[in-house]
């Protein structure tokens, strides 16, 4: 029994998230604990927007020093903790994007050349799922951000429409508006991309 | 996009297995995140100068309540004031120019131990606050009041440190716990009820647990003072429970607490 004396502050895992949110505010054990049960899924997230495993680390590490630092202006809100450390993240993925922006890598502008209409089939067999994703990968990161956040969020975090929209902090049918309008652009900006190809 | 559509694409990244980070890095992450000192930008809300100064700690507190004091002394100082601090890199900016130094806010800032720092649920010393405010503040009581320091009379005194700059320490609030075991819905369950915290300093209720095998763990946490009462479901039967609840400010002091309150489940 040592409750009476100076004691580590060790949480356990069993607690409900909210109350280990609550606790987070000053416990960094309590943090420690969210950060265990959330480490995984956020660099998935991460990785499956990047491509990148150097780049999944490097958004997860900001994500969570992030949240870490806004964890005493945290409120619970739909979708809960987990929303809100998604939008961080798909936040700190629209950053990076910002920062690292580039004309493009190899694997996506050779599946933008055989993803062209003129392309024949056998070529077309070729691209590979990474060209695929590649290619979308980059035309997403020259969406604007509240776009980018929509489509991360609902395709790449796995998270249901009540936690996606959470996240965005809008209600569904805000989110299923944004979700198809950054479809669209997101179609415009590989179409667009292509016809930047083609007149090269 | 002849042949692929993007919603597939979509799709199929949406399904795109993913590599588990590696325990390297989620291990070494998780010390940086607990050696990070995050107050500088926790809250963004407070003026910069005040997030500031509780970021620089104690030194940073008093050195400013002794710039206020020369800013009164010196109003005609025509150089820029600042105040350095202790800490490499963080220096606290000198109150607004157009602010008379007669009546210069010092905010309020108390010195706490670095928030990474497991808090002490044992009566802790007295917090000690440097403190400047235009209402007075409650009467601390003696036994724990730190007189300031007076210059014996027959000495020279050429600075005055302004009577307001004081030391105070809030009073230790001792709560009552209840615990009592029972079964809900089929299920053993432990309500806990406590008397609820007077003090003005209150942020945070914080029930603690403890048993045999299991370490000890914050049940539940509320900063909703009328909050006095938990019914814990994660309790197992034929298990001795320990339980105890403490109040914090908002800076996570320990500012009271209960005694232990030991209930047999269920």
């Amino acid at each position: 029994m040592s409750l009476a004396a100076s004691l580590p502050v060790l949480v356990a895992d069993g607690i409900d998230e909210r109350g280990l949110a609550q606790a987070a505010s000053t416990s960094p054990d309590a943090f420690a604990v969210l950060y265990r049960r959330h480490v995984g899924p956020i660099h998935a997230f991460a990785y499956r927007r990047s491509g990148s495993r150097e780049v999944a680390e490097e958004v997860t590490s900001a994500t969570f020093e992030r949240a870490w630092r806004a964890m005493p202006s945290f409120e619970w809100r739909g979708g809960g903790f987990k929303a809100w450390l998604f939008a961080i993240a798909a936040r700190e993925l629209a950053g990076w994007y910002r920062r690292n922006a580039r004309s493009g890598n190899d694997r996506a502008q050779r599946a933008l050349r055989l993803l062209h209409t003129d392309v024949i089939d056998e070529e077309h067999e070729r691209v590979s799922a990474e060209d695929e994703q590649a290619l979308v990968r980059e035309a997403l990161s020259t969406l604007p951000q509240r776009y980018q956040e929509a489509i991360s969020l609902r395709h790449f975090a796995g998270l249901d429409p009540d936690e996606a929209a959470a996240a965005m902090g809008c209600t569904k049918a805000v989110l299923a508006v944004t979700l198809h309008r950054a479809t669209k652009a997101l179609r415009r900006a590989i179409e667009r991309r292509r016809s930047v190809d083609e007149g090269n | 996009m002849r042949g692929t559509d993007l919603r597939e694409l979509l799709a199929r990244l949406e399904d795109a297995p993913a590599p588990e980070p590696s325990a390297v890095f989620v291990a070494k992450l998780e010390g940086e995140l607990r050696t990070m000192d995050r107050t500088i930008e926790a809250e963004g809300s407070r003026p910069r100068r005040a997030r500031l100064l509780a970021a620089a700690g104690p030194v940073a507190a008093l050195t400013a309540a002794a710039a206020a004091a020369a800013a009164t002394l010196l109003p005609s100082d025509p150089h820029p004031r600042q105040v350095k601090t202790a800490d490499p890199g963080v220096t606290a900016p000198a109150p607004p120019p157009e602010a008379p130094s007669s009546s210069v806010p010092i905010p309020t800032t108390v010195v706490v131990a670095p928030p990474w720092l497991p808090p002490v649920t044992a009566p802790v010393p007295p917090t000690t606050a440097v403190a400047r405010s235009a209402t007075p503040e409650p009467a601390p009581r003696p036994a724990e009041h730190t007189a300031p320091t007076a210059a014996p009379p027959h000495e020279a005194v050429t600075t005055t440190v302004p009577h307001e700059t004081t030391t105070t320490t809030p009073p230790y609030e001792t709560l009552t716990l209840q615990c009592s075991a029972g079964m809900s819905a089929g299920n053993p369950t432990v309500f806990c009820s406590w008397s609820q915290s007077g003090s003005p300093s209150f942020k945070w209720y914080r029930l603690w647990r403890e048993s045999a095998g299991s370490p000890l763990a914050i049940v539940f946490q509320s900063d909703n003072r009328p909050t006095t009462g938990y019914y814990d479901h994660t309790v197992q039967a034929s298990t001795n429970y320990y339980y105890k609840v403490d109040i914090t400010d908002a800076a996570g002091n320990v500012i009271g607490s209960s005694s232990i309150a030991p209930v047999s489940c269920c």
